[in-house]
């Protein structure tokens, strides 16, 4: 007998070439009894991915399943499960983000609460001055000439003689100025 | 990546209130009035104040060396166009009044107004408003300036 077809077909097959006919012919060609000598290395191979294909769940596959769950079938069918589909709102989709925010608000907190604290003792020290010394940018550089705009701008608050007959100045009628005076 | 974004929300948010602190009156005029009047600011920082404090010629006259210890930094406005005195006048009375409750008004004439800001037995700014030469002044001080110092600076 030829078998020069099935050589062929081996050939393709081992090239992952075949047609699922062709793997069809090949396997019926080696689930036969008898099976040329050259050829029947082949067979083992042919014959155990026929077996599996036989393979399925058996009839008792369901019972074990639920004796393994520790669930009894005839209670389960008598008293069934009930899943209720839960609706997933938007409150629910921010729920992560409440808490990064609650996060920055802990955060924040005590950063505040550190950021007073040393404002405090900076302030006891500084004898109430509040102000932001980074906030100032030196418009000069020399000292000597800071300090004679600085005195300009101190006499600048006396009162100037061309001023002072005409525009005496009048303490405001409040409460700090009377402590003042 | 969650943790990293709360870390930098949080930074940024400490940053925004560290910037948050006082800032003085001719900061704020400038700030709110810098663009619609021509104004120049000189400052003076309290590094070079106590740089002042050590020149040679200061520690010899006691009287201003002294007055000068009480204040911490100096900041004078000038707006010499004569056109927009009057303007930047008023708007410099008009934000003391919107901000009444810091700033008290000590001494006024209608050339000249003095408000002061103090907090426990200190005061902490005294602002000069004035219109000299056809033009608007602001001269801002701070410190821990006592009511003698103030007296003294004043009556002078």
């Amino acid at each position: 007998m030829d078998y020069k077809y099935i050589e062929q077909l081996l050939e393709r097959y081992w090239n992952c070439e075949t047609s699922l006919e062709e793997e069809q012919i090949l396997r019926t060609f080696f689930n036969q009894k008898e099976v040329p000598a050259h050829l029947a290395r082949y067979q083992e191979l042919f014959m155990f991915e026929k077996a599996q294909q036989d393979v399925s769940l058996g009839e008792d596959f369901d019972e074990k399943l639920l004796a393994a769950a520790g669930i009894n079938e005839e209670t389960s069918k008598e008293n069934p499960r009930r899943i209720k589909a839960g609706k997933f709102t938007i409150a629910h989709r921010l729920r992560p983000l409440y808490r990064a925010a609650a996060a920055v608000a802990i955060i924040t907190l005590l950063g505040t609460a550190t950021q007073h604290s040393l404002q405090m003792e900076e302030n006891s020290n500084n004898g109430g001055w509040d102000y932001n010394t980074a906030a100032y940018k030196d418009s000069y550089q020399d000292p000597q000439k800071a300090y004679e705009m600085g005195m300009e701008a101190l006499e600048l608050f006396k009162e100037g003689p061309s001023t002072a007959a005409a525009d005496t100045l009048k303490p405001a009628p409040n409460k700090q100025n009377k402590q003042a005076e | 990546m969650k943790r990293t974004l709360i870390l930098l929300l949080s930074l940024t948010c400490n940053l925004c209130l560290w910037a948050q602190k006082q800032q003085d009156f001719a900061a704020r005029f400038m700030q709110i009035h810098g663009k619609e009047i021509t104004m120049e600011c000189t400052t003076i920082s309290p590094l070079m104040m106590e740089r002042m404090l050590q020149l040679p010629s200061l520690e010899t006259d006691g009287v201003n060396r002294d007055a000068l210890k009480q204040v911490k930094t100096i900041r004078l406005v000038i707006n010499k166009d004569k056109q927009e005195t009057e303007h930047a006048f008023e708007q410099a009375v008009k934000l003391a009044a919107q901000n009444a409750a810091r700033y008290v008004l000590r001494a006024e004439n209608t050339t000249r107004r003095i408000y002061t800001r103090r907090r426990g037995e200190n005061i902490v700014e005294i602002v000069l408003l004035t219109k000299q030469n056809g033009g608007f002044i602001l001269v801002d001080l701070t410190g821990n300036m006592t009511d003698a110092f103030i007296h003294n600076l004043i009556r002078q």
